[in-house]
């Protein structure tokens, strides 16, 4: 004799052959709806399962949020540097650039960010969120020192905070060593000589009063196309100044001979020198006729 | 130049002031993660069905990790961008958040390890239709209204919240009021790693005796009064 199974055992059969990849997922319409509503329990928990894994231990709580805390920090340091590198850009020098200071973290040194302005190196050392930047810099005087030892070629060390509006304070080389203070003559411990600002400020502040920005040298010339350099530059002025430093030392001279041949020159060999200044300007000047020319003038002389 | 401002304190997160509710939505979000890195393929019938291995699915096997990601990474920054979020942030609820942040960090993981378009033999077909096209007929007889209308969100993040935690407590419950044998058949099973052959054969029962073993048990345990706080929605 047959035993009949209970419908629900059919259904859960079916639905675990279904599981297994050998059988259709089957259906519930046959159900009464007592069997139904035990037969959607199953089934419903069977699919809220999938995938998880009852083994699995997650990390603990404490690790996460130290691990959460890194990242974060990790994303307000990219977005401290973005920041200081637009207003750097906008104030200072529109090739200013921050990267990440891969040397000094492979060195295990404190730096996280290397800026690069108007030819200056400027590292970047964050300390806590929320922190004050002197109790912080006094604490930190070790890690920058060491910056500054493991990279020469650096000119200054930004410490500062990670708060949403970020402060920090330019440090130099001589911030972080004991000096002698004037007029006391008593030694001073390492202090921040440069005012706390809003970070990518303190920055621009400081790029622009240690590297002031200079007119590019041929500025004035290629102001007005048609003016050549010897139309800028005033050569008989020039000339005329050469000559009269030459006759000046000359009146000094022990030597009488160079005494009175320096102390003789005057304008003729001025207006000689400035026709061959002109043309050296002009491009047209010819040693050999200079020469020549410098001959003439002594043979009269 | 603006004026320099002044320094405020940090400000903690308002989920960092209740750590049991934090405990919880990690919790939720843990298994998430794993729901959507370790989700089984689409079913395929196999030809033969009594040799099948073992262990099905690939509930236990890290398939992000040959590329560096792991669950652990993955929960880890789906928690710091949680603690990024503000109340203004919050449609719902701080677990439905959770929820679809760890949804979307895991999904994002699987695409960067590409192993997103494994096995595109397991895949649906995919049919393209205008969002303006007629849907199902209406049952009373009314005109059919367009897809665009009726699509629905495809998951309610506070459901599948609470739908994760009773799963959570069933393991929990499952660890602690179960003797060896009836926990190894009920997680086995209920969680995919295992079939009804290879406990039959390591507890010498019959497959049906298995089905019947894993009934009886999950009966109990949805009828536990700890699970049963849950399933009304609340948390002991």
């Amino acid at each position: 004799m047959t035993e009949l199974q209970d419908p629900v055992d059919e259904l859960l059969d079916a639905y675990f052959d279904y599981l297994e990849g050998v059988g259709e997922e089957p259906s519930l319409d046959h159900l009464t709806s007592e069997q139904r509503a035990e037969a959607e329990q199953l089934i419903s928990s069977l699919k809220a399962a999938q995938g998880m894994d009852p083994e699995a231990s997650r990390p603990s709580l404490a690790a996460l949020m130290a691990q959460a805390s890194a990242r974060r920090d990790a994303i307000s340091v990219e977005s401290l540097g973005a920041n200081i590198e637009t207003a750097l850009r906008r104030s200072a020098d529109p090739r200013a650039r921050v990267a990440g200071d891969v040397a000094a973290q492979a060195a295990g040194l404190a730096s996280a960010l290397v800026i690069y302005a108007r030819g200056l190196r400027i590292r970047v050392l964050v300390v806590d969120e929320g922190a004050d930047i002197d109790t912080a810099y006094a604490a930190s005087v070790p890690s920058i020192a060491a910056v500054f030892g493991a990279f020469p070629d650096s000119n200054a060390v930004l410490v500062t905070n990670l708060d949403p509006i970020p402060l920090g304070a330019i440090v130099d080389r001589d911030d972080v060593v004991t000096a002698i203070e004037t007029p006391s003559g008593r030694a001073r411990p390492p202090r921040i000589s440069r005012p706390v600002l809003h970070s990518p400020d303190a920055c621009a502040h400081y790029v622009t009063e240690t590297m002031p920005a200079f007119e590019p040298f041929e500025h004035l010339a290629s102001q007005r196309a048609a003016m050549s350099s010897a139309d800028v530059v005033d050569v008989d002025h020039i000339a005329a100044g050469a000559v009269e430093e030459i006759a000046a030392s000359g009146a000094r001279a022990r030597l009488a001979a160079k005494k009175d041949s320096w102390a003789s020159l005057g304008r003729p060999e001025a207006t000689l020198l400035a026709t061959a200044l002109r043309r050296a300007l002009a491009g047209e000047f010819d040693e050999t006729s200079f020469r020549q020319q410098v001959e003439e003038l002594v043979d009269v002389a | 130049m603006s004026n320099p401002p002044t320094p405020r304190p940090a400000a903690r997160h308002p989920l960092e002031t209740d750590s049991a509710r934090l405990e919880s939505i990690v919790d939720v979000m843990w298994a998430q993660i794993h729901k959507v890195l370790h989700r089984p393929p689409p079913r395929r019938r196999r030809s033969g069905g009594s040799d099948v291995a073992g262990r099905i699915g690939e509930a236990s096997t890290d398939r992000v990790s040959g590329n560096g990601v792991s669950a652990d990474d993955v929960l880890a920054e789906a928690l710091a961008d949680l603690l990024q979020k503000s109340e203004a942030d919050v449609d719902t609820s701080w677990e439905a958040l959770a929820v679809g942040i760890a949804r979307n960090k895991a999904k994002g993981a699987l695409r960067e390890s590409e192993a997103w378009l494994h096995e595109t033999e397991n895949r649906p077909r995919l049919t393209v239709v205008s969002a303006d096209s007629p849907g199902r007929p209406d049952p009373g007889g009314g005109a059919a209204e367009p897809l665009l209308q009726v699509l629905e969100d495809p998951v309610d993040l506070d459901d599948e919240f609470t739908k994760t935690s009773q799963q959570l407590e069933l393991i929990r419950l499952a660890q602690d009021i179960l003797d060896e044998r009836d926990r190894t058949i009920f997680l086995g099973l209920h969680y995919e790693t295992r079939t009804r052959q290879s406990l039959a054969t390591q507890f010498d029962l019959t497959t049906p005796g298995v089905r019947h073993v894993y009934r009886i048990v999950a009966k109990r345990l949805y009828e536990h009064p700890r699970f049963q706080r849950y399933a009304e929605g609340g948390a002991p």
